[in-house]
Parts: structure tokens; sequence; C-alpha cells
């Protein structure tokens, strides 16, 4: 199992009276305002199960059904490997990351130029993944370029499948999409019997603020509730454009999309795991682009998360991400800051390490200087224990004022545990210009020359050959 | 000067106040076409000049679309018999299969606000659909959006379809430069500022 650092110390934005108050703002907004809500199954059972509607055309779902579902859903469950091995254990507790194993560009680290995204870049952003040991997830959308659009989430996952051990996230391009990984997803575990009993697979999918789930998300929540697979369901919003553009409006309409997926997910398959997702970013006035780097956004997806944990739900959170396009002075600092702010709010899997140019690219460079960087703040985050050993009032009194620590036994059993970077110098003498690109790449080169995935069963590769058949150029 | 205030009004989104400027001007004798031309377009083109300057912002330049339209709302009606100058009609929706509509109802607001004539056909728009409103409508220009990676392919499809019967122009966040040259649409534009540039320089 994963050894998760669970944070000790965490900062509250909200504090309990406001995130009661946003929840009941969110409750309104269900009970009295209503969503738009399509998909036949889902707005039946929806129905039948006391939501109205009327001639507005908009459900409107009562408290009962919200409490209902927030005692039936479960807060913690386990992720598993390929390999059908326990891998995390997902609750609000713990706090994971995650980077893509495909995108719609990738910076490509050998030229450094952001070009589209080729089926053969997933072996490398999987294998990526699987090194680095900050990164724990990653995301298969279905996005390659050079894949026929309605096979692009198929190739994806087997591609990543073919080269990861971890947990893998997967979106897919449509309902299709969704049936077949679920069916390569099975091959894999051996029956879909198992993959219910050990799932190392979980969905994400998403409404369309403001309070719209047409019948594609809502179908694919029910597909997902009825498989028993673990799903994340994300409003991605822009205060001003998809949101209101104050603070609490935009959480409370989130949290109520939020509420409205966990309703459906819960009448569908009750005690099926459902994470909390919330992308509240904003929409930059002068340009239009919905921001990965903006301080609202990294605020607010740290709000959302403490509303999770008022639920008791895991928060499937983002980290790792910036509006620039390449590797430099913005996107470092985006970064650092998201991740940051994703450790100190506990978010508990956090998605799109590596993705810059507001999520057009993906870089794997970025992805393993973040790696590091998460590892930094991860010594920030374990805080500060108090107690007879730590406070070390022996020590102090043996080694006495004028002394030094130097030598004494307490250093030497202790003092690794104190963090040692892997990239970022502490040279005494540093070097003319910056080794960081260098250390990078080599990095990189490493996972791709000495870290080969283990194959997968011949019988399941010859199972996948079919399917790559199908797209194969 | 009555000229002057008009686009001041519109130049600081002052809708409630620009019927009444632009009435002032009528009494004063000023021709409805200078009005157009010369107060309200002229308000418009410094406030997308503005814009990419980052001298304004969407909502600013929002509220001063809002006030050209009030505008010519008001003057339209006088310009019988009179030689207009409309820019142009525009046909704009996403594509079927993409509900996604924020960018489309972004750009429909700039098009109008720069005097074009705008028929919104809203999300989910079927190939069909557009063949259709182009024989009925007769319009200068298609507009198409797209989200989402899968509905550039039916973009592709519907700009195919639509052929040389009438220029396109596309949008959205995954769709590219390239991929406007590769499905054969007239021009592509990253927001909706530059699609009323592209619109009027595929018009005229």
């Amino acid at each position: 199992m994963k050894d998760t650092v669970p944070a000790t110390i965490y900062f509250n934005i909200l504090g309990k009276e406001n995130c009661k108050k946003i929840h009941e703002a969110s409750l309104t907004i269900m009970d009295e305002i209503g969503l738009q809500i399509k998909g036949e199954q889902v707005l039946q059972l929806l129905l039948d199960h006391g939501a109205r509607t009327a001639g507005d055309g908009r459900v409107r779902i009562p408290v009962s059904l919200v409490e209902q579902a927030l005692k039936a859903v479960p807060g913690e469950f386990t992720l598993f490997s390929r390999d059908g091995e326990p891998y995390v254990q997902v609750n609000k507790d713990n706090t994971i990351f995650g980077t893509h194993s495909d995108q719609l560009e990738i910076l490509d680290p050998f030229s450094g130029k952001a070009r589209k995204f080729l089926r053969k870049d997933t072996k490398l952003m999987s294998t990526l993944a699987e090194y680095l040991s900050n990164i724990d997830f990653v995301l298969s959308v279905g996005l390659s370029s050079d894949v026929p659009t309605r096979y692009q989430t198929q190739a994806a996952f087997i591609e990543t499948v073919k080269n990861f051990r971890k947990p893998i996230n997967f979106s897919s391009n449509d309902l299709q999409g969704l049936k077949d990984v679920l069916e390569i997803a099975a091959l894999v575990a051996g029956g879909k019997k198992k993959l219910r009993e050990k799932p190392f697979v979980f969905y994400y999918c998403e409404p369309i603020p403001p309070l719209s789930h047409p019948e594609a998300s809502t179908e694919k929540l029910r597909i997902s509730a009825e498989n028993g697979i673990p799903v994340v369901y994300m409003p991605y919003c822009m205060l001003g454009g998809t949101a209101p553009i104050t603070f609490a409006g935009a959480l409370a309409q989130c949290n109520a999309d939020v509420l409205t997926g966990l309703v459906i997910s819960q009448l569908v398959h009750e005690g099926t795991p459902y994470i909390y997702g919330a992308m509240p970013s904003i929409m930059d006035m002068r340009t239009t682009v919905g921001s990965y780097g903006a301080p609202e956004f990294a605020l607010l997806t740290a709000a959302s998360s403490e509303l999770a944990h008022m639920y008791g739900l895991p928060f499937y959170g983002t980290a790792g991400t910036s509006d620039a396009r390449f590797i430099d002075e913005q996107s470092i600092a985006e970064v650092t800051m998201f991740c940051f702010a994703a450790l100190l709010s506990g978010s508990n899997l956090v998605h799109d390490v590596g993705v810059l140019d507001h999520c057009i690219n993906v870089a794997p460079e970025m992805v393993v200087l973040a790696d590091e960087i998460i590892e930094m703040l991860k010594h920030f985050v374990q805080g500060v224990k108090v107690n007879n050993e730590e406070l070390a009032l022996d020590v102090i009194k043996e080694v006495g004022p004028g002394g030094h620590f130097l030598t004494t036994e307490n250093t030497a059993s202790k003092f690794k545990s104190i963090w040692y970077p892997q990239l970022f110098s502490r040279k005494m003498k540093n070097e003319d210009s910056s080794e960081m690109k260098d250390k990078i790449h080599a990095k990189i080169n490493s996972a791709l020359e000495h870290h080969q995935v283990p194959s997968l069963a011949p019988e399941i590769l010859k199972e996948l050959e079919k399917w790559e058949k199908l797209f194969n150029n | 000067m009555e000229l002057k205030a008009i686009y001041e009004c519109v130049l600081t989104g002052e809708r409630d106040q620009i019927e009444g400027v632009i009435q002032r001007a009528l009494s004063a004798g000023c021709r409805p076409a200078d009005i157009i031309n010369n107060a309200l377009i002229r308000g418009m083109d410094e406030v997308g000049r503005k814009m990419k300057e980052g001298d304004m912002f969407v909502p600013e330049v929002l509220m001063a679309a809002n006030t050209m339209k009030i505008g010519l709302q008001a003057v339209k009606p006088l310009m019988e018999g009179e030689e207009t100058e409309a820019p142009g009609k525009i046909a704009i929706g996403t594509v079927s299969g993409d509900l996604h509509d924020i960018g489309k109802n972004l750009v429909v607001m700039m098009l109008e606000g720069a005097g074009f004539k705008v028929i919104d056909l809203g999300v989910d728009v079927s190939k069909d659909r557009f063949l259709q409103v182009i024989e009925e409508e007769k319009p200068d220009l298609i507009g198409l959006s797209a989200l989402l990676t899968t509905t550039m392919k039916t973009m592709g499809e519907t700009v195919q379809a639509i052929g040389g019967k009438v220029k396109t122009m596309i949008g959205g966040a995954p769709v590219t430069e390239d991929f406007a040259d590769e499905i054969g649409a007239s021009g592509y534009a990253p927001d909706a500022v530059t699609a009323v540039d592209l619109a009027k320089s595929l018009i005229f």
C-alpha cells in the first residue's frame, strides 16, 4: 500500500459556519431554483424518488434526497494496482497526485517545442508517472491526434495500462468509450467481478455549469455507478462566465452541481464510491481564458476541498498547472502555489500535475519538477511534533551553551528525517549556470531506459491486440 | 458634438443613456446614417481596439456592445430609403454533439455589438440544420464552435458539407489555425474580439 503523507497541518478557508451556509445555499439552488437534468432513465429515477419537474423544464431536488445520498455514499474505498494489489486508501485524509497520460499537446522534452500529442507519447507519460514517487495516478483522456476520434479513448487507455501499474483515472469521449474501457479494464483485472471488487480504474465525467446535466453526463454517471466503478463528477466553472463572479456564490453553485451528481450516483447504485470534484476557476476578462493558474482558482479549489470533507467525501483536486505554455518563471510559480494549496487544504486525489497552457499541453519536464516540489512541500505539511523526545531537553543539556550537535547520537540517528532534494542544488559553490534542465532530462532518460513496466500477461496482450487492430494505422 | 456624445456613450457602455443621446442628435439634425457609421460603429471599433490593448475587459465590452445594439434599434427604423451599411448576416451555433456554449454566446454578443445581424442557432446544431439555414436565411457567413475534440470531427464534417456555399469561421478551445486549414474553413479566430475582425474580413 502506498505510504501517503497525511498532512498534520491544514488551513481552513471557510470554517464550519461558512461551510454550512454554502451547503444551505446549494440546497436552495437544488430545491428552489432547480437544475437542467437530461437522460430519461436518470430523470425517471429522480422523479420516482421525490424530485419534481415543472413547466419550466427544470428539475428540483429535495433536501431529503441529498441527505439520503450522503448517508449512502462511502467515505473511503481502496484503489488497486493493475496487478490487483491494494495501492491506496482513498479517503478525506490522504493526498496523492496524478498527471495526464495524454493531452491535446505535449511540451516535447527533447525538442523543447509544444506539438500535437501522439499515441507514442502516452508511453513516455505513463512510464514517467510510474517512475516518479510522488505521482500515483494518471488521467487517460483520449486526445492523441494520430488516432481516429472513434477510438481515441480506447487507444489512450490501452497504451496507458500497458505502461502503468498504478491506478488509472480515465474519461471517455462518449458512452461507447466508457463501455469499451470497462471491457478492457475487466480483461486486465480478470473479469468484471474482479474489476468491481478491486478497481484499479476510476472514472471522470462532468456536468456543464451552470446547473446543466446533459444526457451524456448523467448516462456516464449511471453506467459507472452500475458497474461499481468509483466516479469523479467535477464541474469546471468560470467565475463571471459560467458561475457567479462572487466566490461564495460560485462555490454554492458548484457544490449544488456536485451534490446533484452524488444523488444520481447513489440512486443508481447505493454505496457506489463517489469522489467530490470541483474546479471553480476564473474567466480572465481580458482574454476570456479559463485560468489554470489564478490564485482565486487555487483558493476556491481549497475551499471546495473543505466542503467535500464536511460531507466526509474524498476530494478530487487540481494542482501543478499553469497558464504559461513553457517551463518558465510563471509556470513554476503557479505550479508551486497550487501544489502547496492542494496539500494544505488536504485535497485527496490531485489531478493535472504538469498541465500547462491553460490545459492545452502536458509537460513531462514539469511533471519531474513538480515531483520534487511536491516532495519538498510534503516536508512542510508534516508539521511539528511536540513531545519529550522531540523537545530533546536531555540533548540540549548534554551539549550545553557554546557546544555543538554534530556528534550527538540524536543527530546521527535522526538527521535523515530532514529532506534532501534530488534536483534542487545546495552546493557550497554553485555552478556558473543552472544545471536544472540537465538534471531533469537525465531523470526522464533514466526513467525511459531503466524503468520498464512489466508486460501484461501474453493472453491479455493478445486480447488487447484485437482492439488495437481497430485503430492501428 | 452630438455624434461625439453617442460615441462616448458606446465606449462607456451607458445603455440607459444611449436612446436619449441619439434623440438629441436627431433633433439637432444629425443624419441617421452618420449616427450609425460615425458614432455607433466607430465607438465599437474603438472598444475592440481597447480590448486588444488590454485596456477594456469583457464585461465592459459587452456593455458597450449592448449599448450599440440599443442604439442601432433606435436609429434603424429611420433609415428607410437611405443607403444603410449593414455589415452582414451571420448564422452561428455549436456543432452537433457539443453543448458548451459560453464561447459561442460571447461571439454572438460581440458580433451583434459590431452591428452584424446574428442568427443564433444555439447548441448541438446538426449539419442539416446549418444547410437549411443557409438555404432559408442566406447568411453571409457561418460561425461554428466546438469545445470537445470529438465534436471537432463533427465540425470538419459540417464545414465540408457547407462547402463553397458560404464562408465559414470556426473557434473553440481546442481549435487551431492548422485545423481550420485542414478542414477547409475560411477562417479561425482564437477569441471573440478576433472573431469580429475575422467576420469583417471574410464578408467584405
